[in-house]
């Protein structure tokens, strides 16, 4: 499903400097397989995340997913490979705010052809239903609360019956309560469809959950930013 | 789905795009009016001067006469002799001719004196009568007056009543003894013709000459007929007759012809250029309608940036977010086409009501058949001004936006 070997992903920093935003030196999922991603802030989580699901063009080293080598793959592609394979949930819920609960999860489907246009509604209600927001439907996000947007969320990560679903600090803008339900449905739901999980999160109460971790180390750039937080006080 | 969610993302921004949708709307107003109001005034214009073949009158300005005779607008050129209509009368090459005497005012309607053959003039042959009475009969005896429908409405004149003249035009303060002239009496109203004669009053020759000698000479005027005509309508029995008429006249010394088409023609030239003018304005604003389209979505498009970037991690391709960009411009622009068509029959309307109200002219502003061509003109335009906005959400990156 997933294997990465030697990825590194360098930004252009300012004033002409290069940031090493990703070291993975190797990371293996296999399929249905879920597994938690950990490390400190920076260590270049969100990147991995991006570079997986096709958002970002990796830099050096190997990234093949779902039997895809996203290095030699157009941007055109990549976008028909993430409708097709990847389920996407974000810290900040990222509904779309003109669109129904409904609607949102019926806006995954209309870019992929996992779900017949026909069957969209009434997929998009059972899943709804999945994360028990069956009387929520035609609520707007703005209508919703947190954890009834992250809920919504979840449901349209698993519209097109994706391959993979990759959360990025999906419970980091809930409260425990709804971080425990959150955590529950999304890894259900995955486990319902098949679908790897991989979840990038610096909670203890999310990575506790998960038998399978895999850390990111802070990449060593040259720059040493751990001293920054020694020297608050705060590594 | 793509649809409507360029249709949720305009209604996520209410006043801006209906301020766009207006500026487009009122570009298309613009544009519409100018060509329905050209349309109509010339329709109505050509429809006026379409009973007349030839105009025959004294010598001067052809313009001032076509006004004069069709249109009861403007100040007579002066007068032919009853001798020249009698000759044109008894010409083989004249299938009729109708003598015509303008005359005096009555509070502001023109009084047009004129043999019965007036209610005779057709467009064509075989069409209906110019001229139709509505209610009681033609003049038969002297100061018996037949009333356009707009004189018969505006002055609230039912057939039997009476009314009196003042010498030249209304309000002009000539210190006439009033019980010095005879009354005119109403015996028949014109049925709307929905042109300019609807604003005459028509009566016998003789009733004019009398009024006018009772107030120059006193009563029992010697040969009144010394006097002549101000104009004569001549209907041809055929076109290279009228020709040969037409070169004859305007040889001699005598008078003038004109052909009211010609004529109208040449004021049409006139008309065009201020029509230009309009319509170069309305491109004008049609342009900035488009810029302000471009703009508006542009900027919308930025302040959308996040939500491009979800629908991308949803899956979207770069071109369906360009088509969403597009559509929403197709919606916007559609919207503003579809109320300034609308907008611009309702001006166009108006104008053209107060127009024949005012000038009676008559051709009222329809449908225009380029109008779809002007809506898929709009839309291309719209289209086309989606361009930089939407091409800008083709490009916009996706990973830096996601979590803003
Ligand atoms: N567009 C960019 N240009 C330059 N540097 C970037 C860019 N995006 C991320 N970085 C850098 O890459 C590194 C990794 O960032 P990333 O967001 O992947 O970390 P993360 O593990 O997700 O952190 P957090 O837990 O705080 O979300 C950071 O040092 C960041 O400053
Ligand atoms: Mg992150």
């Amino acid at each position: 499903m997933i294997q990465v070997k030697n990825l590194e992903k360098w930004y252009q920093g300012p004033g002409g400097t290069r940031v090493l935003a990703l070291s993975a030196p190797l990371l293996d999922l296999g399929a249905g397989e879920e597994m938690a991603l950990s490390g400190p802030s920076g260590s270049g989580k969100t990147t991995l995340l991006h570079i997986l699901a096709g958002l970002l063009l990796p830099g050096s080293g190997q990234v093949r997913v779902c039997g895809h080598d996203l290095r030699r793959m157009t941007e055109a592609a990549r976008d028909r490979f993430r409708s097709a394979f990847i389920g996407y949930v974000f810290q900040r819920f990222n509904l779309l705010p003109g669109l129904s609960a409904l609607e949102n999860v019926m806006a995954a489907m209309a870019f992929g052809n996992a779900v017949p246009p026909l069957g969209r509604t009434q997929r998009a209600a059972e899943l709804l239903a999945l994360v028990g927001l069956e009387h929520r439907l035609r609520h707007r996000p703005g209508q919703l609360s947190s954890g009834e947007q992250q809920r919504v969320a979840v449901a349209r990560s698993l519209a097109n019956r994706p391959s993979l679903v990759l959360a990025d600090e999906p419970t980091a803008s809930l409260d425990t309560v709804n971080s425990r339900l959150v955590l529950k449905l999304l890894r259900e739901l995955c486990h319902q469809h098949g679908s790897a999980l991989l979840v990038a999160s610096h909670d203890p109460l999310v990575l506790d959950l998960f038998p399978r971790q895999h850390q990111l180390r802070q990449p060593d750039d040259g720059v040493r930013r751990d001293d920054l937080a020694a020297a608050h006080g705060l590594a | 789905m793509l649809l409507r969610m360029a249709w949720r993302n305009l209604l996520a921004r209410p006043l801006q795009h209906s301020l766009t949708a207006l500026a487009v709307a009122l570009g298309v107003a613009l544009a519409m009016a100018v060509l329905l109001l050209a349309g109509a005034f010339r329709d109505g214009i050509t429809r006026a001067a379409e009973p007349f073949d030839m105009i025959v009158g004294a010598k001067g300005s052809p313009n001032q006469l076509v006004l004069n005779t069709i249109f009861l607008q403007d100040a007579p050129i002066g007068n032919i002799s009853w001798d020249l209509y009698r000759r044109l009368e008894a010409d083989p090459r004249v299938a009729a001719a109708v003598p015509l005497g303008l005359g005096d005012n009555y509070r502001g309607y023109r009084l047009v004196g004129a043999s019965a053959g007036i209610f005779d003039l057709r467009s064509r042959p075989g069409a209906q009568p110019y001229l139709l009475i509505g209610q009681g009969k033609i003049f038969r005896e002297d100061f018996e007056a037949v009333i356009g429908a707009a004189v018969a409405r505006k002055l609230n004149l039912k057939v039997g009543d009476t009314f009196t003249t003042t010498h030249g035009l209304a309000g002009e303060g000539l210190e006439e003894e009033e019980h010095a002239d005879r009354p005119y009496r109403v015996v028949g109203i014109l049925s709307p013709a929905y042109g300019p004669y609807d604003q005459g009053i028509f009566t016998t020759l003789e009733s004019l000459w009398e009024a006018h000698d009772i107030k120059e000479y006193g009563d029992g005027g010697e040969s009144r007929r010394e006097k002549g005509v101000t104009a004569v309508l001549v209907k041809p029995r055929s076109w290279v007759g009228l020709m040969q008429l037409y070169r004859e006249i305007n040889a001699g010394k005598e008078a003038q012809g004109a052909f009211p088409g010609q004529v109208l023609a040449g004021l049409f030239d006139l008309l065009g250029q201020t029509r230009r003018v309009l319509e170069v304005i309305s491109g004008v604003v049609m342009a900035m309608a488009a810029a302000t389209v471009a703009v508006s979505l542009y900027w919308a498009g930025v302040a959308r940036r996040r939500e491009t970037a979800i629908l991308r991690a949803l899956g979207a391709s770069r071109r369906s977010v360009l088509i969403l960009t597009m559509l929403e411009a197709l919606l916007v622009t559609g919207a503003g086409a579809a109320a300034g068509i609308l907008l611009g029959h309702g001006v166009s309307l108006g104008i053209g009501l107060w127009l024949r109200e005012q000038y009676a002219l008559s051709s009222l502003p329809g449908f225009y058949p380029g109008e779809f061509f002007i809506l898929a003109l709009v839309l291309i335009l719209g289209l086309l001004a989606s361009l930089m906005p939407a091409v800008a959400a083709y490009r916009s990156e996706v990973a830096p936006h996601l979590e803003e």
